[in-house]
């Protein structure tokens, strides 16, 4: 559905975004950006750029960037193994994602612990269930009772399996290539999950996943999360140029090669807590930062993506909801094209699936602001107002109420809206048991749309290549047999 | 100008944090002859102190506490170089710590944070930087013979980097020279025991506290 609600939010004049672009070019022209990989160094040599081998420092040149800017595609669509799920990128579509962590976390205590197979697998199908998660985010693979060194793939083919929803692929390892493979047997697009290690450097691992993801035809996204006063300026205006900076040098080398790709100007950025020195991703300026990037993408031409909203809580309290439900309405406000912070707890270091729970609601809202509303001869209801008149309580028993409440309001599923007396029989539960309830009904309940046993089969020979590349060989059997019970 | 009052401006330009006057203040104690140990004890490591306290009671924020580090260094290099023409040596550094993010990982916001603070507490820091090989760690204890080696790991698939550099310094014969301690989003305490590790901390400010737990325990070791 098209959102009606235009992107309104604007923290920079014009005269500020041409001066941050500026002062991006500045940066990619004079100071330059490190990349690890030496064919890159060539690539963008190539190109006409400037190269310092030595210290693997490209510097650009304008037109290299103008040129990438000019290749990217104004609007591309990320395809679903569902296609009702797949996701346009025209810059008139908010959607919403579910985080990845190495560790699942108790909402109330924010103690944690590494996934079991079982935890990745009722993620999933959350995600798959939750009307309003749209995509999931795929960082790394961390399952208690598999290899770790097989940990990535297995999450993901298990990705595949149990939602037809669209997921991210990491820059981890060479597990693009195995990815990649997936993704062709169950017939969906990733969104290869890449970006600069800032300040101005690009590691080979990301690179390499890059040019991979962009080779076989998926989009993939460019830019960085800067520390603000640790790996960046901490001006809010001073870190938007660099990361401008990272993300068009990211931009420039995919479209080097593979022109014509979708491009997502990606964004992890937040202030550093001079008091303590940790991140602050719940902070306020994060929505300022992303009312700007919203702002400077569509200048630019690119598509933009989020690992926000998320917060500094390690439970499931107040601060976490109300930053995260904060930034969710900026960002959403912003034209952020895809938010992915669903689920994610304390700078995305854990995943709470109550929170997860939560998450929904609040993308809910949010997606409803974007919705708007109509306002015609139905939606003023001239005639019903007239025909009551100043009788008292008739519009509950009108025909137009029953026919218009479900398109003109909003019905979150865990918040409260009881009577204080209902509430309190029913146990005086607050959201986070209420969400716990859900949990279990939800994952007994839902049917992820089954994969064809072709697939099945082509995933699971996939894995065994995967086992085979990473184990020796009587691991190997072992591990077979463990993926196939 | 009066002992006392150098000694006085000494300890503001670090509590300031103000490097040029830490400088000044420096030489002018050098060129009126005064007690360097004093001017160390009572100048120098008064004013630290009060910096670390004020940062602890989160009166004043990282910036300050990096400029008040960095005023220290200057003005104690100066003085210890003098120090050493005279063939004294007082140290003003607690100890030596030699710290790096673990090879395969590039995080670098949390091991600078530890360094820093490290700093602030008075200990000399050597910072490898990040993705260092285990090698280089061990060439570095070799070198340095720090007190301390920090391993920084934030990737559950670099942590057990951490285990292969406590094994090659095992190897090096140089596992009992120097206290590890551990660190980062992928490390726990249970990790940290599990690979032989001396300590494990959370934070960068329990990682200093610790560090000096581990420093005394050190100086105790070498005065039985
Ligand atoms: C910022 C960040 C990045 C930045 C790093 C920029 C830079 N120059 O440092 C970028 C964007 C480049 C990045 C890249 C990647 N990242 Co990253 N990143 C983070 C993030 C958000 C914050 C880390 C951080 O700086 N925290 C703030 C500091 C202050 O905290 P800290 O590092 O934990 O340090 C504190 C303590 O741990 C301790 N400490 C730290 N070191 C030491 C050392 C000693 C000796 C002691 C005693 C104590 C100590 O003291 C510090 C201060 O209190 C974390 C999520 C998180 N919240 O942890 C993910 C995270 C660590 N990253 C992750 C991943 C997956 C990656 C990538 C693989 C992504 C990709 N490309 O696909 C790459 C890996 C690149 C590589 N080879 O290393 C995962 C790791 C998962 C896992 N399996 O372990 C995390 C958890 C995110 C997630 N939800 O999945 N990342």
């Amino acid at each position: 559905m098209h959102n009606k609600v235009r992107f309104p939010l604007q923290v920079l004049s014009d005269d500020d975004i041409k001066s941050i672009y500026v002062a991006a070019l500045e940066i990619l022209v004079d100071v330059g950006i490190q990349f690890e990989d030496e064919r890159v160094l060539h690539i963008l040599e190539e190109r006409g750029c400037t190269v310092d081998y030595p210290r693997m420092r490209v510097k650009f040149i304008p037109s290299v960037i103008e040129q990438a800017l000019r290749s990217c595609p104004s609007e591309f669509t990320v395809k679903a193994r569902n296609p009702e799920y797949s996701l346009l990128f025209d810059g008139s579509h908010v959607y919403f994602a579910a985080h990845s962590a190495p560790t699942v976390c108790d909402p109330k205590t924010g103690l944690s612990h590494k996934p079991s197979s079982r935890d990745v697998q009722d993620r999933l199908i959350l995600i798959d269930a939750l009307e309003h998660i749209n995509a999931t985010l795929t960082l790394t693979g961390e399952v208690s009772d598999k290899p770790p060194e097989v940990g990535v793939e297995w999450v993901k083919a298990e990705t595949f399996r149990r939602t037809a929803k669209v997921t991210t692929a990491p820059a981890f390892r060479n597990s693009p290539k195995w990815i990649i493979e997936m993704a062709a047997v169950v017939g969906s697009q990733v969104i290869g999950c890449c970006g600069c290690s800032p300040p101005l450097f690009y590691a080979k691992q990301d690179t390499d996943a890059m040019l991979q993801y962009a080779a076989a035809g998926h989009p993939v996204t460019a830019g960085s999360g800067i520390a603000l006063g640790g790996t960046g300026p901490v001006t809010l205006a001073g870190s938007l140029a660099q990361q401008t900076a990272e993300t068009l040098a990211g931009v420039a080398l995919v479209q080097s090669c593979h022109p014509g790709t979708g491009m997502l100007w990606l964004t992890e950025t937040a202030p550093m807590d001079m008091r303590i020195g940790d991140l602050a991703w719940g902070s306020i300026e994060v929505g300022m930062l992303h009312a700007a990037q919203g702002q400077m993408s569509r200048f630019l031409g690119l598509q933009n993506f989020s690992l926000f909203p998320m917060s500094s809580s390690h439970i499931s309290d107040q601060q976490l909801g109300f930053e995260k439900g904060m930034q969710a309405i900026i960002m959403a406000l912003s034209g952020i094209q895809f938010m992915a912070g669903g689920g994610g707890v304390y700078n995305e270091s854990s995943i709470c699936l109550e929170q997860l729970i939560i998450d929904n609601d609040i993308y809910g809202m949010a997606a409803r602001f974007l919705e708007g509303f109509e306002v015609n001869a139905d939606t003023l209801a001239l005639d019903i107002i007239r025909e009551i008149g100043l009788q008292r309580n008739s519009y509950l028993s009108h025909k137009h109420t029953r026919r218009m409440f479900k398109q003109e309001h909003f019905f979150p599923g865990v918040s409260n809206r009881l009577a204080f007396e209902t509430w309190e029989k029913s146990g005086s539960k607050d959201i986070v048991a209420r969400a716990q309830e859900r949990i279990p009904h939800i994952i007994q309940k839902h049917e992820s749309a089954p994969l064809s046993p072709e697939a099945e089969r082509e995933l699971d020979t996939i894995l065994r290549a995967v086992e085979k590349e990473r184990l020796s060989g009587t691991q190997t059997e072992h591990l077979t047999e463990q993926s196939t019970a | 100008m009066q002992t006392s009052d150098l000694i006085n401006n000494l300890e503001h330009s670090i509590i300031e944090g103000d490097v040029d006057n830490a400088e000044k203040w420096a030489l002018q104690a050098l060129d009126e002859k005064a007690d360097i140990p004093q001017a160390i004890n009572n100048g120098l490591i008064k004013g630290i102190k009060q910096v670390g306290d004020a940062f602890g009671n989160g009166e004043i924020f990282l910036p300050d506490l990096i400029l008040s580090s960095e005023a220290m260094k200057i003005a104690s290099d100066i003085f210890e170089n003098e120090l050493r023409k005279t063939g004294q040596n007082i140290q003003t550094s607690g100890g030596k710590i030699v710290i790096g993010t673990v090879k395969g990982d590039i995080h670098d916001i949390g091991k600078t944070l530890v360094s820093t603070l490290f700093k602030g507490a008075g200990f000399t820091v050597i910072d490898l930087g990040v993705d260092v090989p285990t090698d280089d760690f061990i060439a570095a204890v070799r070198r340095h013979q720090p007190h301390i080696l920090g391993l920084s790991s934030l990737l559950t698939t670099s942590a057990i980097e951490q285990k292969n550099v406590i094994d090659a310094l095992d190897h090096a014969g140089l596992r009992s020279q120097v206290k590890i301690m551990v660190g980062g989003g992928a490390i726990t305490e249970q990790w940290s025991q599990e690979i032989g590790a001396d300590a494990y901390s959370g934070d960068a400010r329990e990682a200093v506290d610790c560090g000096c737990r581990l420093l005394d325990s050190l100086q105790g070791e070498y005065h039985a």
